[in-house]
């Protein structure tokens, strides 16, 4: 489902990310783990489509990202960790501006929202304009309009930040429907016991190095993640 | 405690003006300078403006045995100027103050807390009431001949004039607060009433030499009906002329009407500030919508940000509304128009034939107000992620700015073109060559704005008059576009007799598709680049 061969970013003289080549197949729910600045954002941005970067190769479904971007974000959906959207709009507004940015039809467009509105709870608040949203509802809106298209693969950074406990159950569960469906999560988290209990393989990054990677028992073994995070960060 | 929140209050205010928003450093000494250079001359002008009014009105109403009455006028515009200035920051200011959970939290009682502020508008106040008041005791002081206790009154009537503004501006304030939170389309009110400010400047502005003259000639009537009506203010003008007695009434009304006020404010400031207007909240309908292409989704999304900011309409369309007002004064006063340019085509009958040009030249002058893609990238702010990482080509992305821009542009443009042609008379090949031209011009006015904000964004800003008002994009364009349109009509003068000039509008026409296409390439090119490397 993708492919992250070699991916280098550099910032000025400062490598953000440093020679990384991560894969992650259908059905996983990837997390991905380090410490602030250590490359996991510019890592999803790029894998996004967001940021252009200096050496390697991204393939989604085998599409390359760097010569067919706009092939590559029809199939994908990105979640920032700032929900930062259209103040000026209603949330009914923008989910039916990425909805016909996707191209999705109006009945299945209207079916989706309705569900997934309901099962995050803002339906009656779709009609209020995005300044008025709180940071959970914003986050919320952009998890739905993620959602819109059906996307195979969905890019999260730090998706349940903002998010209240029920929000958070839910989206797990969405996960986990994704990635049964055929499709792939690749996610970042500074929340260990999520990745944890959540992820089927884990990334660890540190200095935009990937430092460990695998299934959850490759890379913890009979410790817990936590332990195993804080070895390799220290 | 009282001294040290009136401190802060005012290290705010200072801040404001002496601190960089960006990096958040005081500015260098340099900058400071800069800043009170700035401002002195823009209370050089003013002061200038109200001083000539002084100027005009002392003399006169002095002779008259009117000193009151000029004191009176000219203390009626510092309040008004003083009203005006400081009742749409009063509000904010006195009750949602970012601020407000740090201080109430701390042991200090709220009345403290508002009376700080209230310091503060007082402040402010102070500064507009000046521009007025200043001027015009100095005006007073050159053309009459003051005592000594009218020096002595006069300069205290600023601080009672500015007490009374302050009084006004809290009053006020809270009023334009609850209209504010009522108003359902706030954009479109913001711009109209801002039009209907606008509007009633330049009215002021055109008659004032008629009201001056009306005000001197009937001096009589008028000091009559102010005793009559407005007593008060009467007192306020006798008072500046040294009259102690008048001074001690004026001085007592105030200080209880402050008073007053700051009684009732402080009774209601904990709810007030800790209260949330309850908005009415839209009921959402689920229904089917119509689905759009990727260019009209992209097009309505620039439409909904243009028209949902006054900030972005009234800097960047004003030139639309102008448009408009001239083409309908134009055609109501055509005959008088015509009139005119025969008048001046006496001596020089070339003249004649220039007029469609240079209408085209004003009209293109107008265009150029309109920098509406100018901005458009810089907009995105931190939104631009939404159509980085959705599956758009980016020149897409690009011409729904574009053609934003030539939308709202063209029309109102050609249509202008029209009215002009028939006010002048112009044949009806000469109209068409007029709309061709500003339609091309509007078409180079949006690839010029849209090229030099993708050379010079901004995404980093809290606040949307940061991108629209001070921004080197929007202000090459403007002044740019000036700069285009004013060769526009130089060239076709210098030129007059040299060659026939019955093809120069056409020819213009042709320059500018060919600098817009110029500019598109580059757009669709090396713009589409940079915009991936925002």
């Amino acid at each position: 489902m993708l492919k992250i061969n070699n991916l280098t970013k550099t910032y000025g003289d400062k490598k953000a990310v440093d020679n990384l080549t991560l894969h992650i197949q259908p059905g996983e729910i990837y997390g991905f783990i380090g410490h602030n600045g250590a490359g996991k954002t510019t890592t999803l941005k790029s894998v996004a489509g967001i940021l252009q970067f200096d050496e390697g190769e991204i393939f989604i479904d085998d599409i390359s990202i760097k010569s067919n971007p706009v092939e590559c974000k029809k199939i994908i959906s990105y979640i920032p960790d700032n929900p930062d959207l259209y103040d000026f709009m209603t949330g009914i507004q923008y989910l039916n501006f990425v909805g016909d940015i996707f191209g999705v039809p109006a009945d299945e467009r209207l079916q989706r929202i309705d569900k997934y509105a309901e099962l995050f709870e803002i339906k009656n608040d779709l009609a209020g304009t995005l300044a008025s949203y709180s940071h959970g509802m914003k986050q919320k809106l952009a998890v739905i309009s993620a959602l819109i298209h059906e996307p195979k693969l969905v890019i999260m950074d730090e998706p349940f930040v903002g998010l209240d406990p029920k929000a958070a159950h839910i989206l797990k569960g969405i996960m986990r429907d994704i990635c049964n469906n055929g499709g792939a999560i690749f996610f970042s988290t500074h929340v260990l016991e999520v990745a944890e209990k959540l992820c089927d393989k884990v990334a660890i990054i540190k200095g935009g190095k990937l430092i460990k990677s695998g299934t959850m028992e490759e890379v913890k073994g009979d410790e817990s993640l936590e332990s195993v995070f804080l070895e390799l960060e220290a | 405690m009282l001294k040290a929140l009136i401190k802060k209050q005012f290290l705010e205010l200072n801040t404001f003006y002496f601190q960089n928003k960006k990096t958040g450093k005081m500015r260098s000494k340099a900058g400071i300078a800069g800043t009170i250079i700035l401002f002195l001359m823009l209370f050089g002008m003013l002061g200038i403006v109200f001083g000539g009014l002084g100027i005009m009105l002392a003399g006169s109403l002095s002779a008259l045995n009117f000193d009151w009455l000029y004191f009176c006028m000219m203390g009626l515009i510092a309040i008004l100027l003083g009203t005006f200035g400081s009742v749409f920051n009063t509000y904010a200011g006195l009750y949602h103050a970012k601020d407000n959970d740090l201080l109430l939290s701390m042991p200090i009682p709220p009345s403290k807390i508002l009376f700080a502020r209230m310091t503060g508008v007082y402040g402010i106040s102070l500064l507009y009431t000046a521009l007025v008041w200043v001027p015009a005791i100095i005006a007073y002081f050159f053309e009459a001949a003051p005592t000594p206790l009218c020096i002595i009154f006069s300069i205290l009537q600023l601080f009672i004039i500015t007490l009374f503004v302050t009084v006004l501006t809290c009053a006020l304030g809270w009023v334009v607060a609850l209209i504010s939170s009522k108003l359902k389309n706030k954009s479109f009110v913001t711009v109209l009433a801002s039009l209907t400010f606008i509007g009633l400047y330049y009215f002021v502005y055109f008659r004032i030499n008629e009201f001056l003259q009306s005000l001197v000639k009937n001096a009589d009537l008028v000091g009559e009906k102010v005793k009559s009506f407005f007593y008060p203010f009467y007192l306020m003008g006798l008072s500046a002329t040294g009259k102690v007695l008048p001074m001690v009434i004026v001085t007592a009304i105030v200080a209880a009407l402050f008073a007053l006020t700051y009684y009732i404010l402080s009774r209601s400031f904990i709810k007030i500030t800790t209260t949330k207007t309850a908005e009415k909240k839209a009921e959402y309908q689920s229904r089917q919508v119509k689905s759009n292409s990727i260019g009209k989704a992209l097009f309505k999304k620039e439409l909904a940000r243009f028209t949902k900011s006054s900030t972005y309409m009234l800097n960047c369309g004003i030139g639309l509304i102008i448009m408009v007002a001239f083409s309908v004064f134009a055609v109501i006063k055509a005959s008088a128009v015509r009139e005119f340019i025969s008048e001046f085509s006496v001596d020089m009958p070339e003249l004649s034939a220039l007029m469609p040009i240079f209408a085209v030249a004003i009209i293109c002058m107008m265009i150029s107000t309109n920098q509406i893609s100018a901005p458009s990238i810089s907009l995105e702010g931190k939104n631009i992620w939404i159509l980085q990482s959705l599956p758009i080509d980016t020149k897409e992305i690009l011409n729904a700015k574009l053609n934003l821009h030539t939308v709202l542009n063209a029309p109102v443009a050609a249509l202008t073109a029209v009215a002009l042609g028939y006010v002048l008379e112009a044949d009806f090949s000469t109209i068409i060559y007029m709309v061709v031209a500003v339609i091309a011009y509007s078409l180079l006015t949006a690839s010029i704005g849209l090229s030099l904000n993708l050379k010079s964004p901004n995404l980093d800003w809290t606040n949307e008059t940061v991108p629209v008002k001070q921004s080197a994009s929007v202000a090459i364009g403007l002044f740019g576009g000036w700069a285009i349109s004013l060769i526009i009509g130089a060239v076709a003068f210098i030129l007059r007799n040299k060659f026939d000039l019955s093809y120069y509008i056409l020819a213009c026409a042709l320059v500018m598709v060919l600098a817009a296409r110029f500019l598109n390439k580059w757009i669709n090119t090396k713009g589409v680049e940079i915009f991936k490397s925002l």
